[in-house]
């Protein structure tokens, strides 16, 4: 009976590992664009002891996780002299991040409550998540409702379309 | 005999009775139940908050912890003066507002003054005067109109306006 039972537990431990090793090396593809959103916000993300280069390599790794054709529409009514603003290409991101990156000495984003939706096609999927923006050192902080839009693009899943959520209307 | 050598047997130590109590069956039953009951009640009926911001303040401050209770409306629909949360994406992060304007209303802001359907509301809660004008907007069904106490704040950085009935998460408890 004990020898059963200890078969019984070997057998479940090789199974959940084999299940875990399965999700590490061959990854769903919701598993894949949770990944590449915790990559997002920690790229988005930094802080004032960063180097030069490090912001660049950042900006530039960041960009690879869009699309040429990205279009933001960013619309933070509660952030002084933000208002609604949109970025169109690559570019026009970049101008933007490094814009951003001058502006304040640093940087945290994290993103919550990720929720991954595909089309029937499976070539596009949508990411609805809380964003909560601070800067460290300051206890206050912006949250905004944000959807992501993903296009598997030659196998590899870009963000083609950023935008804000209006949740109270 | 049997009752020299049983009176004889050593008990549980001092330290396993406190630990484990005197019969660990029965304690281990009892955590399990403990763990589970707080599992539903906290994961699915109280929800667990810390307050961040100052949006509600008097009547809520930063840092408080607090909870919402996700049963609250199962038998009544949210009446005015509720301190309900919001959801955004999901349910890490929240809004907590009071509701003042119910399905079917007009609510704005005119002189700081909260005007219901034309009329002046008794914000007793409110305690501080304030300047804002809003443009009337009128509720339709399942839409609520939730603002914050704090009205001392610019209009512009408060987060208010139309929440729709399905982002109400629940009622906060205290």
């Amino acid at each position: 009976m004990k020898q059963w039972l200890t078969r019984l537990i070997a057998i479940a431990v090789v199974i959940a590992v084999g299940f875990w090793l399965w999700q590490v090396f061959f990854p769903s593809p919701e598993r894949i664009i949770h990944n590449r959103m915790a990559r997002i916000a920690k790229l988005i993300s930094f802080s004032s002891n960063e180097g030069n280069i490090a912001r660049m390599a950042d900006v530039s790794s960041l960009l690879g996780y869009f699309t040429p054709d990205i279009q933001c529409t960013i619309d933070t009514p509660d952030i002084p002299d933000a208002g609604d603003w949109s970025i169109n290409g690559r570019e026009d991101l970049r101008d933007n991040v490094v814009g951003a990156r001058s502006m304040v000495g640093s940087l945290r984003v994290d993103f919550v409550d990720v929720t991954v939706t595909f089309a029937p096609d499976h070539q596009t999927a949508a990411v609805e998540l809380t964003a909560r923006v601070s800067l460290p050192n300051d206890r206050d902080f912006i949250v905004h409702e944000m959807k992501f839009t993903f296009r598997n693009v030659k196998g590899e899943w870009l963000v083609s379309r950023v935008e804000t959520v209006k949740t109270l209307g | 005999m049997n009752e020299t050598s049983a009176a004889k047997a050593p008990g549980p130590s001092l330290l396993r009775i406190v630990l484990i109590g005197r019969r660990p069956r029965n304690t281990f039953v009892r955590i399990v139940v403990l763990v589970v009951t707080c599992f539903i009640i906290f994961g699915f009926v109280l929800l667990p908050i810390r307050i961040e911001g100052v949006s509600m303040q008097p009547t809520y401050h930063d840092q408080q912890i607090n909870f919402v209770n996700r049963l609250a409306y199962i038998r009544h629909e949210p009446r005015r003066g509720d301190v309900v949360s919001i959801m955004l994406a999901g349910h890490s992060i929240m809004y907590m507002k009071r509701i003042v304007g119910l399905p079917g209303e007009t609510i704005g802001f005119s002189n700081g003054k909260l005007l219901v359907n034309g009329e002046i509301l008794n914000e007793p809660y409110v305690k501080s005067a304030c300047d804002w004008n809003v443009p009337p907007v009128t509720l339709s069904t399942n839409q609520y109109y939730v603002v914050g106490d704090n009205r001392e704040m610019p209009e512009k950085n408060h987060e208010k306006g139309v929440a729709e009935r399905w982002r109400i998460v629940g009622k906060v408890l205290l």
